[in-house]
């Protein structure tokens, strides 16, 4: 993945080569950047009680990002990933709840859901060739209303099981969430998937020219439906982590989690444009947005003041990217 | 025009240009007469992009100096190149596909009267610019339903509507076919009658000594040699650029047909390819001749599965069904597109996962791809077939065709391929790259592979096929063999009787 | 290659480490613990359902207002949207983090906040809700809230005595399915006017009655309010009286009305009482709203927590912020307040 994109060049003489050197570099300069700015701003943002509670707050957009990463590797948008997670977690949690079914299977059952929904987008992006973001936009509607549809109630009383994931455990005297930890395994599993698997290259290859792609002996349509049903699997194992870190299944959750999702994957400098990124750098995007939300509401920095930067950070992002890449 | 014919209207001298690490340019000089075609010709890579980007503002020079009309200048934007009065017809156009064609011509700059666009004016200049060049289109056509030199027209007028001094002309036939190459030639010929001093570069020899006055090669970032186009021969300018003699372009090879590896009968494509029948054999070079739209590439698409047709295909005389390109790969056939950006790269891409793509089950053991195997297979396909790249790392589309194209070969090399299908293989390639691939292809006819070439350039087809099958209309209308074969007998075929 | 992926991610892994290693100096700071902050500084937490809302703008007022008066820090935080549950969740989480030890929160999701809310008293903090009552009530410490109820009762009595012969036919705007708000008002509202009885007051269900010909949720927006009214105009041209969940809505529903021509047949009633909306009831756009005080919700807060940390009692139970309807069309028996009350007094500004 990152190792096959990376263009190794030995010209180090400006800033824009260093991030030309790795896509990496950027992104995880900005993210270096604003954990030293905020530990000289609060004295409150170095300890480990707060990194790990910014991994904790990171992993459920963290994990939808990796489904995210995939899609827009392969020149797609996911719009429905918000909406999908929701329908899961509204899913397995009243399947448990409501239907008192063995909490395992209620969330292999919610998980399953969210993978109809991949396999979904996926036949319907291949099959009749319709633009990702329409495909999305309609399914993030359907999913959204079958969730109102099954319940407007919010989903509380949940069995043990489906909270473990918000369970935290110690190294050290610093608490940390097997939640975050199961995160940063999905990442590890992504990052040699991408880089060490034919299947990873194949993402990369359908991203930047799927004709190309298939005139070198790829099965696209394959390639495209595994990728968005191995998103849809992210969305339902970030379900089964938002319902443990909120405690219920939320019927209004995920709104607006498609456009964060996307923040972090361009944040960590993948093209939207297809075949150009690293699942490395969505992590760090992902930790970039955690990072100034915390930060900022440490310092006592009103909200919007994080949105406001947020912005910012994405077009600086983008406009780092191009100007690297042009002669 | 003020300019008394051959008086000299540019003039750069000592040129040179940096990249972080790499040296592009270095003292180039080059002079262009007011009425002068003045030739540039260097192999890819030579430096000659590089030169007009820094006369056409794109590029700012690091060193050496311009002179205009003997008056030093700073060109460092394209609208100081513009005020100048030089003017470039890139090989992509610069036109707005929905506009008309006196819309794009007066683009940015239409003539205003009472705070209105002044159509009458705009369109009687339009019109009037294109039948100085001899042209007769509508000035209200709309230019997405041009042809491809009828687009190149338009461009030309624009350029000469913005008072064009120095014409630059980045390879104009590369694009075009031998029938609008010759009005192309008529429209080059008057503007250079009007006092224009003209910027010209192509691959094709032939060209330079039709149409310039002057040429100046260039080698590897270097100025070669400025000489007028009479005193030397081809065998000249092939010696200067690449420093070796035309005749060792086409390597030697005599055929040695084994037994037949594919056969194809009856083959049919919808409308475009129909009752197609054809035998190849081992060690075999077969080419395959003909105008454009004679159906040879979509025949070429077919036998790799890539696209659905009817009749029967043999490979060593067993029944071969392609239904997708994985199908024709697993059986030993590689198609080489045409169209090597569109078809053929995953441009963005490193040159090892452009070389390895088609392969990686060979690399993989239970799933997962062994990356050490997977570099050293391809540092061996880069000394090889001595592929130009800083590693392996390095993305496709930074590299020039000649290089773009052998990654392209290390990709169907390194998955055993028996039958090989180039469609064009040496298309945009310069001379020195292209004669190593003559060689890969002999080598590779050595070792009992069968290729199949598609070729428009006739010198290439008489040079390289052991057979020659002529396409015309979907169909093969004649096949040659290389002795028989001549550039007008083929002719005479792919073009039909009407014409011959 | 691989080596330098694989010294970028563990690079990513020791800045995470070295962090937590730093975490050990300063073990005093440790969140878990309810021991006072590093520094005296008393921090209180507002955590409002969004940050443009101006209901939640005149809210921080207070709080502000009140925090500078009493010198203490108060941090704000809001979600991305009304119903972001998550983004509150991770404002409580910092906050706490922060070193705040009293919260003030306006649930965006009633009940999906309250695993959170229950972790973080676990932990010492007091929280109470402000304007909404999370659900069970009995999750925060204490309630600081308009009765919304009696806020849809006021309307519905008004409506009832204004109406007086004519025959009702009713549309209501309301919120959103599951939330605690709309169905108060919507409940008390018909209830006040007669048509049900016995609701519960705490319901987040919608009661429905004959005379409702038409319900359609508005999310509290302009825009969609509009739509809905004028839905339910093509759905039955002979409403009479609409009720809105808010004065947005209520002003989206007089536009419908306007544009089809019967503004002057229709009477919009409200909740809220904001000071663009009372401005509504002086144009007679509006004939009546309930008028609440968020601007005081949340200086009582601020004030209950910073006294219960200097050491005074906890706050707890459900505290009345009031209510008040105002109108320009007094009614006998209903009482109530006119519009230039309404204005001087929109959300609690003195």
């Amino acid at each position: 993945m990152s190792a096959v994109v990376s263009t190794v060049t030995k010209r180090r003489s400006s800033l824009l080569s260093i991030v030309r050197g790795s896509p990496v570099m950027g992104p995880l300069a900005a993210l270096i950047l604003a954990c030293i700015f905020f530990s000289f701003k609060t004295d409150r943002f170095l300890t480990g009680a707060n990194l790990s509670l910014i991994l904790q707050q990171v992993m459920v957009v963290g994990t939808l990002a990796i489904g995210q990463t995939l899609v827009i590797l392969t020149s797609g948008i996911d719009l429905s990933n918000g909406s999908v997670m929701a329908l899961g977690g509204v899913v397995m949690t009243s399947l448990a709840v409501d239907h008192g079914l063995n909490p395992v299977l209620a969330i292999l059952l919610g998980i399953l859901v969210c993978i109809l929904f991949g396999v979904m987008n996926g036949a319907l992006v291949t099959g009749i060739r319709l633009p990702a973001f329409i495909v999305t936009l309609g399914t993030l509607n359907i999913a959204y209303a079958l969730t109102r549809i099954y319940t407007t109630e919010t989903i509380s009383g949940l069995p043990s099981l489906l909270l473990f994931f918000g369970n935290t455990f110690k190294i050290g005297t610093t608490q940390i969430t097997y939640g975050s930890v199961l995160m940063l395994v999905l990442y590890a599993i992504t990052w040699f998937v991408l880089r060490s698997t034919p299947a990873g290259r194949s993402v990369y290859a359908v991203g930047d020219n799927p004709e190309a792609a298939r005139l070198a002996g790829i099965n696209t349509t394959r390639v495209l439906i595994g990728v968005y049903t191995t998103a849809a699997l992210t969305y339902g194992i970030a379900a089964l982590l938002l319902v443990a870190r909120t405690g219920v299944g939320d019927p209004q959750a995920g709104q607006t989690s498609n456009l964060e999702s996307i923040t972090a994957v361009v944040l960590g400098g993948t093209s939207l444009f297809g075949g150009r990124g690293t699942i490395i750098g969505t992590l760090i995007g992902a930790l970039i947005v955690g990072v100034f939300r915390n930060g900022l509401q440490l310092m006592g920095v009103e909200s919007i003041y994080q949105v406001l930067i947020t912005g910012i950070l994405v077009i600086a992002a983008v406009s780092i990217d191009q100007l690297s890449h042009r002669k | 025009m003020s300019n008394a014919p051959g008086s000299v209207l540019l003039e750069m001298k000592g040129i040179g240009k940096t990249f972080p690490g790499v040296k592009a340019l270095q003292g180039v000089n080059l002079s262009v007469r007011a009425g002068q075609v003045h030739a540039l010709l260097g192999e890819n890579g030579a430096g000659k992009s590089t030169l007009i980007k820094i006369l056409s503002g794109a590029y700012s020079k690091d060193e050496g100096q311009i002179f205009f009309e003997g008056k030093p200048v700073e060109i460092k934007s394209p609208q100081d190149a513009q005020a100048l009065g030089i003017s470039t017809i890139y090989q992509e156009f610069n036109l707005a596909p929905h506009l008309t064609i006196a819309e794009n011509i007066f683009l940015g700059h239409l003539p205003k009267k009472g705070g209105l666009v002044d159509w009458a004016t705009a369109k009687a200049r339009a019109a009037e610019i294109l039948s100085g060049l001899g042209v007769d289109l509508s000035v209200d056509a709309t230019t997405a339903t041009l042809s491809v030199a009828q687009q190149q027209i338009v461009e030309i007028a624009k350029a000469l509507n913005r008072k064009t001094r120095v014409l630059i002309m980045d390879e104009p036939s590369a694009v075009l076919s031998e029938k609008d190459l010759e009005n192309l030639f008529r429209v080059v010929r008057t503007l250079q009658k009007e006092g224009i001093g003209i910027i010209y570069i192509s691959h094709r020899l032939k060209e330079i000594f039709e149409l310039a006055d002057e040429v100046t090669v260039l080698k590897d970032g270097r100025y070669v040699d400025t000489r007028a186009v009479a005193d030397v021969t081809m065998d000249d300018l092939v010696r200067l650029m690449i420093g070796r003699d035309l005749q060792d372009v086409y390597p030697k090879r005599t055929a040695e047909p084994g037994a037949v590896l594919f056969e194809a009968k009856n083959v049919a494509r919808s409308k475009l390819v129909h009752d197609v029948s054809f035998q190849v054999h081992a060690g075999e070079i077969i080419g395959f001749a003909g105008i454009t739209g004679s159906g040879r590439t979509e025949l070429m698409r077919t036998i790799f599965g890539a696209d659905p047709y009817s009749g029967d295909m043999q490979i060593d005389g067993k029944p071969y069904k392609p239904r997708s390109p994985q199908d024709a790969i697993k059986h030993g056939v590689a198609l080489v597109t045409e169209d090597r950006k569109g078809q053929g790269l995953l441009l963005k891409l490193p040159v090892f996962t452009n070389t390895t793509i088609s392969g990686l089950k060979r690399l993989t053991r239970g799933g997962i791809i062994n990356l050490r195997a997977e570099l050293e297979l391809v540092k061996t396909m880069i000394r090889q077939l001595s592929i130009k790249t800083p590693s392996p790392q390095f993305m496709v589309v930074n590299m020039s065709g000649g290089n773009q194209q052998k990654v392209i070969l290390a990709r169907w090399l390194s998955v055993g391929t028996r039958i090989f299908i180039m469609d064009e293989p040496t298309r945009g390639i310069d001379v020195g790259s292209k004669s190593e691939i003559y060689q890969i292809m002999a080598d590779l006819t050595k070792q009992g592979v069968g290729i199949i070439m598609i070729s428009s350039e006739l010198p290439e087809v008489l040079g390289m096929s052991d057979r020659i099958m002529v396409m015309r209309e979907g169909t093969i209308v004649k096949e040659l063999a290389r002795a028989e074969a001549s550039e007008e007998r083929i002719m005479y075929y792919a073009v039909g009787s009407e014409s011959a | 290659m691989s080596l330098k992926r694989i010294a970028l991610l563990a690079l990513v892994v020791v800045l995470l480490a070295a962090c937590g290693g730093a975490k050990t100096e300063a073990p005093a700071a440790a969140p878990e613990t309810a021991a006072p902050a590093a520094s005296d500084q008393i921090i209180v937490g507002l955590i409002t359902k969004t940050e443009t809302n101006p209901f939640f703008v005149k809210m921080k007022e207070g709080a502000q207002a009140e925090a500078d008066k009493l010198g203490v820090k108060l941090l704000t935080g809001a979600g991305a949207k009304d119903g972001d549950n998550e983004g509150q969740v991770t404002a409580l989480e910092n906050m706490i983090n922060a070193g705040a030890k009293g919260i003030l929160i306006t649930p965006s999701d009633t009940k999906a906040i309250v695993p959170s809310i229950e972790k973080a008293r676990a932990q010492g903090v007091v929280v109470i809700a402000l304007d909404t009552a999370t659900d069970p009530q009995e999750a925060v410490d204490a309630l600081f809230a308009t009765d919304n109820f009696k806020a849809g009762l006021l309307i519905g009595q008004w409506a009832k005595s204004a109406m007086g012969d004519k025959a009702p036919v009713i549309a209501t705007l309301d919120l959103q399915p599951g939330i605690t708000v709309g169905a108060q008002r919507h409940n008390g509202f018909l209830q006040g006017f007669g048509v049900i009885s016995g609701a519960d007051p705490n319901s987040s269900d919608l009661v429905n009655a004959d005379v409702v010909v038409c319900s359609q949720d508005t999310h509290g927006d302009q825009t969609e309010g509009q739509t809905a009214m004028e839905n339910c105009l093509s759905k039955n041209p002979d409403i009479n009286l609409v009720y809105t969940i808010n004065e947005p809505a209520a002003f989206g529903a007089y536009t419908a009305l306007k544009n089809a021509g019967k503004e002057k047949d229709v009477l919009i009633v409200s909740v809220d009482g904001g000071c663009k909306g009372v401005q509504g009831v002086v144009d007679g756009q509006i004939a009546a709203t309930s008028q609440q005080y968020p601007l005081k919700m949340a200086e009582l807060g601020v004030k209950a927590i910073v006294d219960y940390i200097k050491g005074g009692a906890k706050p707890s139970g459900y505290t009345d912020t009031g209510v008040t309807l105002i109108t320009d069309m007094a009614q006998a028996g209903v009482d109530g307040q006119n519009s230039a009350y309404g204005v001087a007094n929109c959300w609690g500004t003195k």
